[in-house]
């Protein structure tokens, strides 16, 4: 613990070696950004790597290299402040990145973040070196020590109990339930009338319309659904379904297996705005209820 | 430097007062086992263990009874040691600064347990679309769906951005990793804040604590969203200038700079964050400046006083310029949006005091909570109100021994009670609760100076061995009140799915209509209810209608008739082209009482299902799309009034 007047723990590293280190690690972090390491290495190494030498470069130009008194009572380091100060100014330049980027031109790509990140890193490191060290009139400098109930033992105590709240957290995430939605999603797969177009035929004409099945949260297994069709709620004539076979699926959010099919029908005789519903009812399903789309349909000469 | 040495920032040299304070930290009392470190952490994990729990019953519909007092007992259980810790009135600086960043542990967690994968607070889908926006743009400043002025704070977006980038985590674990950050930061702000007004680390340990207990604390501030990273901003703001304005030298000038700093952290964050830092710093640096005229003579210029006027003044400036700046080049849409709130909520406010009016709105309605909840929700603000009676009288002889801003930002806190009317007005509601982030700051430096000081004044009416439990009662009290006024049911504990809730309407169903649609039938306009709209958005980025009295686009789902001429020219016009409906709309009332916002015809009731299934018979809709509960419709209004005929 560093008290006015007291020299002791003041570090007699050579700030120059100790800065030439830092350099090393913000440059060794931007390496692993850039390449494809695994997320906890990067958790552990990369953010902490460059947030701690950004902030503790910010803090040093703001509290000054040497460790003073507590900015509130001389009696104690002001190592509390200094580290809530990295932090703290450690977050900000991650902002300060982010904010360059469109300054700099650059884009927020996996590749620009860690250049600009570690631009700002390496200038706040330099200022620091700058402001703080120098001039040292040739005596080594005296740089910052971490207060004295941040000890190893306290460290390692620290750890310990993240460890063990973190598990309790972990735990507690998997207690809880997880739900399974199960549904059928039933699409029209003419993509002229999906985006606006009407669906026009002539009268008595053969029409076909595609459509697809999604199942989730379960597989579809009936290649045989029923299929109805009803033109203004009366069944139509001529009615033949031509389904696939399911088929497993993963295109999607729990997207287990697809059904494809056609269905005819004969248009109605007569010219005139109708609605056409057809009905797809798979079987063997955890689901119910039918799949229905309805549509507008004219019948033009 | 010692305590006695640090310079007011207003006061003569000479006529300096000692305000008597705390007493000094000391570490020869032995903890109690039960207190010891090891059963500290026992304590949290296991208590979160127990809100796990908690969680689980809510989720599987449990009795409220049930759920909440298996949350209270966790939590408390987790929180109430390390409270101890930072209250005892002997211990070291270091164990309260542990037990702090444990509450801030503590304070975090039934949030992220609440939905720890993935957004489900209206806010946090906004934000989290905001960042995978920027992620995949590989820029800043682009539109967002749900809260349009997103667009342009993009603060929090660009540091989940830049940690994603980073550390590879997904775009929601970034984001929550950020708002954690913030969150610590706010709290040892807070005890920075106290420290240096009150001058005792006990005192800022309690006042951080105190902020804790603050009802946006657990839950509206720890989301996913732009106010949790700004609080962190707008304390450390007034934490370094108060460090400054105690500080000579060129540390002064830096943590004069620092502030600034984090003022600009804050305007680019949060619009509102930053309304609250203007007008936080305008009222102590003018409550400085005039205490410092009236005080110190012109031949005085030097002395600290004015040195701590120069210091607030230059924050201020700053702040003002940047965030002038900021608003007229960037973020000048934000003015039309917040003006409805900042005005409508005072007319309504008006409007309730008139009679018969019928513009108010009931505290707690359609809530679940269990009664003694209600009734520590009820209680906390009159707890608060005893702190600071008992503040002005311990204050009231020597107030002019203590700094300008410390009284200032004590005074500040006092706004927290005439928010508390505004609760009662529709629009004012939301503004009221924002506030407390804020006002609670002032608020928790009363509470600590009047817990530091109690015990040293006059005869102690609690019996030493009393006061602990006193204490730990007050503290549960406060805790859940403040949590009680804070966040709803809905957003507090998952459930089974509840219709008219932002998180427990969320379907997996909605979001992959969304993400079909998008994929066959893009580019797409929709029109839908407020709730699948979440997800149609967040997800698929689709193009949702904002309905509102002059577009009442909901009509098509909640009128038994087809939509006016001029409605279906503006649908026409903006060219929305599809109607999402969710059928489970029909089973029971919106729980947060509309389904498309205030222009809903049908707010309070649930819409008939004869009006959904109309749907399927008329010629400008035809239902391209469905899964059991949802129906897509393409719109093509053209054929409006059409008839329809029958049979083939």
């Amino acid at each position: 613990m560093s008290t006015p007047g007291r020299r002791t723990q003041q570090t007699l590293a050579d700030p120059y070696l100790v800065t030439l280190g830092l350099v090393v690690v913000v440059m060794g972090a931007i390496g692993l950004a850039v390449a494809p390491v695994p997320v906890p290495v990067r958790l552990v190494i990369v953010l902490p790597g460059l947030v701690l030498v950004a902030g503790s470069s910010a803090a040093a130009l703001v509290l000054g290299r040497r460790h003073g008194t507590d900015l509130t009572d001389g009696r104690r380091p002001d190592g509390v402040l200094r580290i809530l100060l990295t932090v703290l100014l450690g977050l900000l330049s991650l902002l300060l990145s982010a904010l360059l980027c469109p300054v700099l031109r650059i884009p927020i790509s996996p590749q620009g973040v860690p250049v600009v990140t570690a631009a700002v890193t390496l200038t706040l490191l330099l200022l620091t070196r700058w402001r703080t060290l120098l001039p040292s009139q040739g005596t080594v400098s005296k740089l910052a020590t971490l207060p004295g109930w941040l000890s190893l033992r306290n460290v390692l105590g620290v750890a310990a109990a993240v460890l063990v709240l973190a598990a309790a957290v972990a735990g507690a995430v998997a207690m809880q339930p997880t739900t399974v939605e199960r549904y059928t999603q039933i699409s029209l797969d003419d993509p002229r009338v999906l985006r606006g177009g009407l669906l026009t035929v002539h009268p008595r004409a053969d029409v076909g319309l595609k459509w697809t099945m999604h199942s989730y949260g379960f597989s579809l297994t009936d290649p045989d659904p029923t299929i109805d069709v009803t033109i203004g709620g009366v069944p139509a004539h001529g009615v033949t379904g031509q389904p696939s076979a399911p088929v497993p699926d993963h295109g999607g959010t729990g997207m287990i297996s697809r059904l494809d099919g056609t269905v005819h029908f004969t248009a109605p005789a007569h010219e005139g705005l109708y609605t056409a519903r057809i009905t797809v009812t798979p079987h063997g399903t955890p689901v119910s209820d039918p799949s229905v789309l309805v549509m507008t349909m004219r019948v033009n000469p | 430097m010692s305590t006695a040495e640090i310079p007011r920032p207003d006061d003569r040299p000479r006529r300096l007062r000692q305000v008597p304070l705390a007493r000094p930290d000391r570490r020869a009392h032995p903890v109690p086992r039960l207190m010891s470190w090891p059963a500290l952490v026992g304590a949290a994990a296991a208590g979160t263990l127990v809100v796990g729990v908690s969680y689980r019953l809510s989720a599987a519909g449990a009795a409220p009874e049930l759920y909440y007092g298996t949350f209270w007992v966790g939590l408390l259980l987790a929180m109430l040691p390390p409270c101890v810790r930072i209250g005892a009135s002997s211990g070291a600086r270091a164990q309260r600064v542990w037990a702090l960043a444990l509450v801030g542990v503590l304070t975090f967690v039934p949030k992220y347990l609440r939905n720890p994968v993935a957004p489900s607070y209206h806010d946090e889908y906004a934000h989290w679309h905001a960042a995978v926006d920027v992620l995949s743009a590989q820029r800043l400043f682009l539109g967002n769906g749900l809260i349009p002025i997103v667009e342009y704070f993009p603060g929090t977006a660009a540091l989940t951005a830049v940690v994603q980038r980073l550390t590879g985590l997904s775009v929601w674990s970034s984001g929550e990793f950020v708002v954690f950050v913030a969150h610590m930061l706010a709290l040892f702000a807070v005890f920075v804040l106290g420290e240096v007004h009150l001058r005792s680390a006990r005192a800022g340990a309690i006042a951080a604590l105190i902020y804790a207990l603050n009802p946006s604390e657990m839950y509206f501030d720890t989301q996913y969203a732009y106010e949790g990273v700004a609080i962190a901003f707008f304390v450390w703001v007034l934490a370094l200038a108060s460090l400054a304005a105690r500080t000579r030298g060129r540390r002064r000038v830096a943590l004069t700079a620092t502030a600034l700093v984090c003022s600009a952290a804050s305007v680019v964050t949060h619009h509102l964050t930053t309304l609250f830092l203007l007008i936080v710093l305008a009222t102590i640096t003018a409550v400085v400046t005039v205490r410092a005229w009236r005080r110190a003579p012109r031949s005085a210029a030097g002395s600290s006083g004015v040195r701590g006027v120069v210091i607030w003044w230059t924050v201020l400036t700053g702040t003002v310029l940047m965030a002038g700046a900021w608003l007229v080049l960037v973020a000048w849409p934000t003015v039309s949006y917040l003006s409805p709130y900042l005005g409508g909520s005072v007319n309504q406010l008006a409007a309730m005091t008139a009679k018969n009016s019928k513009t108010g709105r009931l505290l707690l309605a359609a809530s679940v909570e269990p009664l003694w909840e209600r009734g520590m929700t009820a209680l906390a603000p009159l707890v608060a109100g005893l702190f600071c009676l008992k503040a002005l009288v311990l204050m009231r002889r020597e107030h002019r021994g203590w700094s300008s801003d410390t009284l200032t930002l004590m005074a500040l806190g006092l706004v927290y009670f005439p928010s508390v009317l505004f609760l009662f007005a529709p629009l004012g509601a939301e503004g009221a609760r924002r506030s407390w982030a804020f006002s609670y700051v002032g608020l928790a430096l009363i509470g600590a100076f009047v817990l530091q000081r109690y015990p040293d004044r006059g005869r102690p009416r609690v019996p030493a061995r009393w006061r602990t439990p006193v204490g730990l009662v007050v503290l549960t009290v406060v805790l859940i009140g403040g949590v009680g006024g804070g966040l709803n049911d809905p957003y507090r504990f998952p459930g089974p799915f509840r219709w008219g809730t932002d998180t427990n309407s969320a379907s997996v169903e909605a979001r992959t209509v969304g993400e079909r649609l998008v994929a066959e039938a893009a580019p797409v306009r929709v029109v839908t209810d407020q709730y699948t709209a979440l997800q149609l958005i967040a997800y698929a980025n689709l193009d949702v209608a904002a309905p509102s009295q002059g577009f009442p686009a909901g009509n098509l789902a909640q009128t038994p008739t087809d939509p006016s001429p001029q409605l279906a020219g503006m649908l026409i016009g903006s060219h929305y082209n599809y109607l999402v409906v969710d059928t489970r709309m029909a089973a029971q009332p919106a729980f947060n009482g509309t389904n498309f916002g205030s222009a809903d015809p049908l707010a309070g009731r649930a819409t008939p299902m004869a009006y959904l299934d109309r749907l399927d018979h008329v010629p400008w809709a035809s239902r391209v799309m469905s899964t059991q509960h949802l129906r897509v419709y393409r719109l093509d209004l053209a054929l409006l009034g059409r008839p329809l005929r029958s049979g083939p």
